[in-house]
């Protein structure tokens, strides 16, 4: 018995191998065929020597060729698939327009004040659609509308069945960690540079899933991402594709959600702290979660329902999206870290800066904390003279109330009124601060 | 005769060529129409055409190729 290996190209899936080995046994003197698509070849076996001449004959009257596959392109030369990103990119903007008009991105939760279930709730579902939306739901969106272009044979059910187990995992993570936190208090705190290196990481992942959606990159389509295989099996994640999703895997990717540092998510985390118990930490988490629950099942429920030509235009607006939620975690996530932005450092961006005023050898300056950010949020101060920084805070719902100040490893959850903090510079230079997901930036610049 | 099948599975040009070639080993089956987008099958054959025997030959080919039941 002779066993031969014929290189395969054109292939794409299941039904692809199978045609291929009904055609490739009825050549006589094939015993068996064995096709995979992901290794573009056929492993045949065979009595005497294998006709090459029939069986170029027999792949190619089934649709395919004989041969190596080709390096796929870095761009795609499909003119129709620019038509689609054009026309997504059209629909992403009228979304982005509307967003803004109604107030979206600038969202808190003024009137819900309190830590009650209710108002977790409350607040759970303003994050769903907003900042949680941006960082969370990219995440969901990038990597379920890949699962779904890559899978259309799979039924609506089985594509959004995942969702639900990523959102049972994420509310019973956020109830016993939140209880944890009430608990233990802030020993789950990780630093703002660790957060803002966390951040980035995601964003990276996002912004290779969303180039990836939008087809543009046939190139790219050849990275998969895979976790390194101790960390895999322990998450129940087989390196096999067939097991490259279980609910096991899921629900753990739900329950890591706890430590995407989301705007909202911080400020419930520092509530549950101040709860104090496990029971009171744990609900209130809990009930953040599961009002967060309607935005990302939003997300991944489109996911599962688009098909045909919708489903072309609706994986690009979503690659975009997810690439443009990505470039915005990246930002913020560098912002985090407190480095110097690169995109600023030519002084193309003169921020207007406010000077202190001085008072008994103290430098005192006075900023306002809104849903909109600081303001002002440029500072000018002197080296070595004490700064005493008066932060009036008059939104304690939004995400600008958690205030992160890297150059003191200072992390603070500013309550309503005024809030001090002071400092002495004691070198010159820019000293930055943003809150703690790095939406909102601003900086001291400290001269002689 | 004509006798339509929904098979859910179907989603591609491959599904489609595939069930048209397992329906070449029906001389019964005069011709084979399927639609990707609708996932039906159209076969039109002679009477006495072993419908539950196609069906058997289809579903051995996978889980994916599961024929609705209903149709």
């Amino acid at each position: 018995m002779d066993r031969t290996i014929i290189p395969i190209r054109n292939m794409h899936c299941k039904s692809c191998e199978l045609l291929i080995e009904r055609a490739l046994l009825r050549i006589p003197g094939i015993k068996s065929a064995n096709v995979n698509f992901h290794r573009s070849e056929a492993v045949i076996h065979s009595h005497g020597t294998l006709d090459l001449e029939r069986v170029r004959q027999a792949v190619e009257e089934a649709g395919y060729e004989v041969g190596e596959s080709e390096k796929r392109l870095w761009l795609t030369r499909d003119s129709n698939e620019y038509g689609y990103l054009a026309i997504g990119g059209l629909l992403l903007l009228a979304l982005y327009i509307l967003a803004s008009r109604s107030g979206l991105l600038q969202l808190s939760m003024a009137s819900a004040a309190g830590t009650d279930i209710v108002s977790a709730i409350l607040i759970g579902l303003t994050a769903g659609i907003s900042t949680c939306m941006a960082l969370v739901g990219g995440l969901v969106l990038g990597v379920s509308a890949r699962h779904a272009e890559k899978h259309p044979e799979a039924s609506v059910l089985q594509k959004f069945r995942p969702h639900i187990f990523f959102n049972v995992g994420r509310i019973g993570a956020f109830f016993i960690l939140g209880g944890l936190l009430g608990t233990l208090g802030g020993f789950l705190s990780p630093s703002a540079g660790v957060l803002g290196i966390l951040t980035m990481l995601v964003a990276a992942v996002m912004l290779l899933l969303g180039m990836q959606l939008t087809e543009i990159f046939p190139r790219l389509n050849s990275y998969k991402l895979t976790l390194p295989s101790a960390l895999s099996r322990a998450l129940g994640i087989s390196q096999h594709h067939t097991k490259e999703y279980s609910h096991r895997s899921a629900m753990t990717l739900g329950a890591l959600t706890f430590f995407l540092p989301c705007g909202f998510t911080q400020l419930m985390q520092m509530n549950a702290i101040a709860s104090g118990g496990f029971l009171p930490g744990g609900i209130i988490m809990a009930a953040f979660a599961i009002g967060t629950a309607p935005g990302l099942l939003g997300i991944g429920g489109l996911t599962s329902i688009v098909h045909g030509l919708g489903a072309k235009i609706f994986f690009k607006t979503a690659g975009l999206l997810v690439v443009a939620f990505a470039i915005f975690n990246l930002t913020n996530g560098y912002r985090m870290t407190g480095w110097e932005p690169f995109w600023e450092m030519q002084g193309n961006r003169v921020p207007t800066q406010t000077t202190s005023t001085v008072e008994e050898g103290v430098q005192i300056v006075r900023m306002l904390q809104t849903a909109r950010g600081y303001e002002p949020n440029a500072f000018v101060v002197k080296r070595g003279v004490p700064v005493r920084w008066i932060v009036n805070a008059t939104d304690p719902n939004s995400c600008a109330a958690s205030i992160n100040f890297p150059a003191f490893s200072l992390s603070k959850y500013l309550s309503p009124g005024e809030n001090i903090i002071e400092f002495t510079p004691l070198q010159t230079g820019t000293l930055r601060f943003s809150c703690s997901m790095g939406m909102y930036p601003g900086s001291f610049t400290v001269i002689d | 005769m004509i006798t339509i099948l929904t098979i859910p599975g179907i989603h591609c040009d491959a599904c489609a060529t595939l069930i048209k070639d397992v329906s070449t080993d029906f001389p019964e089956i005069q011709s084979v129409a399927v639609d990707t987008t609708s996932k039906r099958v159209t076969l039109e054959h002679a009477d006495g055409f072993p419908k539950e025997r196609w069906i058997d030959a289809i579903e051995e080919l996978g889980d994916t190729y599961k024929v609705d039941p209903i149709s």
